[in-house]
């Protein structure tokens, strides 16, 4: 039935969860339908429920100005929409008033990361109260990673998440390349509360069979990093996966419900 | 949907992940998988160890399978082309060039594959290359040389539309092909610009699943007669000159 779906581009017909969008805009390639009517639409087509989202802008430049638009856009539709708190580590002294700004629009913090873009290894002292108040909170931390790279290479996460063991680990298109996969695979099969994000723009043959054959599906999470990829590609990968169609419903988007809800 | 993929590799990794190289019976069992009729194949051993050679065991693989085509890479080496062309003389075929220094190390300048791409011009031969490896400058100056050159960009990237737009706007012969075309979208965005006409559908197997290119194609917002066209209409076209 899924697969069905997506062959004919119709909506999947199942609870889509979508554990990694975005909103505002970004500097290296045009900005294009990226306004919350057209992702609500797109969102339509595909039959995708509900979307996380963390500003681009608080990734790339203004924490305070990007977080506010987006709790802003995600108050408009609260039924299709939930932003993460984005944290950058360069302003400690604003970290703790920006946890407090978050708009409380799930039952335990939802908080993102991007170490590449702010230049700050995850595992700095920069990085220790946010994830001192994660582990308090069972905050779920989704952050950007990226095979071996010096701030959030996905073996980093292996050291936090032994010392938080109750912050919830998302790590954000599971290290991208196939060997971050690997990294991030093995860091997520070692530890409960680590869990994979298969957002990512290079769609590796057989890398989601392997991810649920390694941790089990209920620690994969589907996301799409919309609107900065095409959402249709992530929906794709996992419904035309060689994976029974229980699984596939867990990726798509229960797993991550039930997370947000506060397992 | 009639796929026909135009970005498919077949072959040893020398240096690739285990497991993840396809013979051609790995990539005729994942194309009957998902659906994909005809390919357009080419071969590591052409790529990653040596042209002529590969050429030849590309041409052999294949050769029982009507549904696969051969993207041949060629070099300037003379008589390169003549001898990949002779190889299976009744089946359509494609050209990759893969200047890079990592690959075949020449330059796609005048005064080094002038005369090769002047010949693929003459042909109607299409030739595939990868701008992230070629860069964006060199695919340019070949657009400029040989404007009647039907010239496929591979493997593009999504933030590739800085220099994608400029040039298809200049250079109306300059085709995308569609693997890794995957920014929020994008597809719809060049259809709508430039044509459908110049999308190729292709999945990068053995290294992506094809369930992405597919997905992307399928709920992309463009009429029937257009999808047909990036699915298959217009590499079939391509390939048999008639573009």
């Amino acid at each position: 039935m899924i697969e069905q779906a997506v062959l004919e581009g119709r909506p999947l017909g199942v609870f889509i969860f979508d554990c990694h969008g975005h909103f505002g805009a970004w500097p290296d390639f045009p900005v294009r339908q990226n306004d919350a009517a057209r992702m609500l639409e797109l969102m339509d087509r595909l039959g995708m429920a509900r979307l996380a989202f963390s500003s681009l802008d608080a990734c790339y430049c203004d924490m305070r100005r990007g977080n506010q638009e987006a709790y802003a856009a995600a108050a408009a539709h609260p039924d299709r929409f939930v932003a993460y708190a984005v944290i950058n580590p360069n302003l400690p002294e604003s970290m703790e008033e920006e946890l407090d700004r978050w708009p409380k629009q799930a039952p335990r913090p939802l908080i993102k990361l991007h170490p590449y873009l702010h230049r700050c290894r995850v595992t700095g002292p920069n990085y220790r109260p946010l994830w001192e108040f994660a582990h308090r909170t069972s905050a779920i931390v989704l952050s950007h990673t990226w095979e071996s790279d010096a701030t959030c290479g996905p073996l980093m996460f292996e050291e936090l998440a032994r010392q938080y063991p109750d912050a919830r680990i998302i790590l954000g298109h599971s290290g991208v390349t196939r060997k971050g996969y690997e990294q991030a695979i093995q860091v997520a099969r070692k530890y409960e509360n680590v869990f994979l994000d298969i957002t990512g723009s290079q769609s590796h043959n057989g890398i989601l069979e392997r991810c649920v054959a390694d941790v089990g599906s209920e620690k994969v999470l589907f996301g799409s990093d919309l609107p900065f990829l095409e959402a249709a590609m992530g929906i794709g990968r996992v419904a035309l996966a060689r994976l029974p169609d229980s699984q596939k419903e867990a990726i798509l988007g229960l797993n991550f419900r039930r997370l947000v809800e506060g397992a | 949907m009639d796929y026909f993929d135009s970005n498919t590799m077949i072959g040893a990794l020398g240096a690739g992940p285990a497991g993840v190289g396809l013979s051609v019976a790995g990539l005729l069992a994942e194309m009957e998988r998902y659906g994909i009729k005809q390919a357009l194949v080419a071969s590591t051993a052409a790529l990653e160890y040596n042209a002529s050679a590969g050429n030849h065991v590309l041409a052999e693989e294949i050769k029982p399978h009507g549904n696969l085509f051969p993207l041949y890479a060629l070099t300037p080496d003379p008589g390169a082309l003549e001898e990949a062309a002779a190889l299976l003389p009744s089946r359509r075929f494609a050209a990759l060039m893969a200047p890079d220094h990592e690959h075949h190390n020449f330059s796609l300048r005048e005064w080094c594959s002038g005369p090769l791409l002047a010949a693929l011009e003459r042909r109607n031969i299409p030739v595939f290359l990868r701008p992230a490896l070629a860069g964006w400058e060199a695919v340019a100056a070949v657009l400029e040389a040989h404007p009647r050159l039907n010239v496929v960009a591979t493997h593009t990237g999504y933030r590739a539309d800085r220099y994608i737009y400029p040039l298809a706007h200049r250079y109306p012969r300059l085709m995308v092909e569609t693997s890794m075309y995957v920014g929020h979208r994008q597809l719809e965005e060049f259809a709508r610009t430039f044509g459908a006409a110049r999308l190729l559908f292709g999945t990068n197997l053995p290294y992506y699943t094809p369930a992405a290119a597919i997905a992307v194609l399928a709920y992309a917002q463009l009429d029937e007669a257009d999808r047909a066209r990036v699915a298959g209409g217009n590499l079939k076209l391509l390939l048999e000159g008639k573009t």
